[in-house]
């Protein structure tokens, strides 16, 4: 670049800044931007701990990895029941918090795989800390107070699938259990002589039971039966019910 | 005001007197003008492209963090910018550069001393010739290191590549450089 060019650039930057055609921005604009990029990468990895919580409580309140127990006739329902959503939803937002956090110097001065590891561990072991804090049940028990129904089709339980079925004996038959699910649901479980019982043969009115087979019409045809103390807690009614225990 | 650092400069045009800008015109427009004809290999759009430099860094003033280096950032600005450029342009030798990449392979083991023998002040002429043909994750790394003398951690700020990625992109674009300047019948050994 020669002398007479550099004068003329500088003259043709200069004089746009004297006439006002070029102007700074305004500190605030860029405090916002810094502040917009820290808040959503706060506000994504606390709610990617969130979601991971939930299925996590999910998973405890369902019972899923239960359905494992029952050997491989259990994996469809424990497929099924997995929760996938929560989980879905909670790697959404750390790819949101991973991308933020690639703007960072961060970002290029540490190994960025290695960053996104330790963010990954420490959001899984917040979730874990979390599902087992007891805040969940705080939140439900809220919920079927009323308190917060916005929240209520996060911890909607669920207790009946395709080829899964949790519920309280309410009556017991001799060729079958008639059991309650938490959403009030009252299903005849059938059982045969190749139905498996992990557990033994022995079932009374109030235990709860988790069976693994496939629906006949609106009887439950069980392959294997055994009892569970998962989701003993059960939520009553949709928002206004009181909390109950299914045990009362 | 020119035993002022840029950092301070900065500061005062920020504060009191947007005039003092010129000076930061004035020791970066030589430099970037270079950085983006390398980059760019267009020396009359380097020009319009460090207008555009100098203003977006001045409107962008306040986005400067004065814990960091202005050099760094105003390089930064420049990169994006030819980047930008480059991709408008669509002048990556994409074929050219999958052939580089064969020849890489086999001089890899031929010579493996040659990152000893190339001393910085020997290759500048020689990479000149040859560094149109480099892939820009290659040239970039060269073009700051060899003629603009930045160090590894400048140049990691600039491109927001890690420092040993630098020294592996400037060690690989030695060597395609090698092999371009050899196909051109040139030689870059010295």
């Amino acid at each position: 670049m020669n002398q007479e060019r550099k004068v003329h650039l500088e003259a043709k930057v200069m004089k746009k800044i004297k006439d006002g055609k070029i102007n700074l921005r305004s500190r605030y604009i860029f405090l916002a931007k810094k502040l917009g990029l820290g808040g959503g990468l706060t506000l994504s990895l606390i709610l990617a701990a969130l979601f991971l919580n939930l299925a996590f409580f999910s998973m405890k309140t369902s019972g899923s990895l239960e359905f494992l127990s029952f050997g491989r006739i259990g994996i469809l329902a424990f497929l099924e029941s997995f929760p996938y959503l929560w989980i879905l939803i909670g790697l959404a937002f750390f790819t949101i918090a991973s991308a933020i956090l690639s703007r960072y110097d961060l970002s290029y001065k540490k190994p960025f795989k290695v960053i996104l590891s330790v963010l990954i561990v420490l959001i899984f072991i917040a979730g874990i800390v979390l599902a087992i804090s007891g805040l969940n049940e705080a939140m439900e028990e809220k919920i079927t107070q009323g308190k917060v129904p916005l929240l209520q089709s996060f911890y909607r339980r669920r207790e009946i699938w395709k080829n899964g079925l949790v519920g309280t004996a309410m009556e017991i038959k001799r060729d079958g259990i008639v059991v309650e699910t938490s959403e009030k649901a009252r299903v005849f479980i059938e059982l045969t002589e190749d139905t498996l019982l992990p557990d033994g043969p022995d079932f009374k009115i109030g235990d709860r039971i988790r069976a693994v087979g496939e629906w006949d019409g609106e009887d439950f045809h069980a392959y294997a039966l055994r009892l569970t103390n998962k989701g003993k807690r059960i939520m009553r009614g949709t928002g206004g019910g009181k909390a109950k225990n299914s045990f009362e | 005001m020119k035993n002022l650092s840029d950092e301070e400069l900065v500061e005062k045009v920020r504060k009191e007197d947007s005039e003092l800008y010129a000076e930061i015109v004035k020791r970066y427009q030589q430099k970037l003008y270079r950085y983006l004809r390398y980059l760019t290999n267009r020396p009359s759009e380097a020009e319009d492209l460090l207008q555009d430099v100098f203003i977006k860094t001045y409107r962008n003033l306040f986005d400067f963090d004065d814990k960091r280096k202005f050099s760094s950032w105003i390089y930064r600005i420049a990169h994006n910018e030819g980047v930008n450029f480059i991709k408008k342009t669509s002048r990556r030798k994409e074929i050219f550069l999958n052939n580089l990449e064969n020849i890489d392979s086999v001089l890899h083991n031929q010579n493996n001393e040659i990152e000893n023998s190339l001393a910085k002040e020997e290759i500048r002429e020689k990479v000149k010739q040859c560094l149109d043909e480099l892939e820009t994750k290659y040239r970039e790394p060269l073009i700051l290191y060899y003629f603009e003398d930045k160090s590894y951690r400048e140049i990691s700020d600039i491109l927001r590549i890690p420092a040993k990625t630098v020294g592996t992109f400037i060690f690989r674009g030695k060597r395609i450089l090698r092999a371009i300047c050899q196909k051109k019948g040139g030689d870059l050994i010295v």
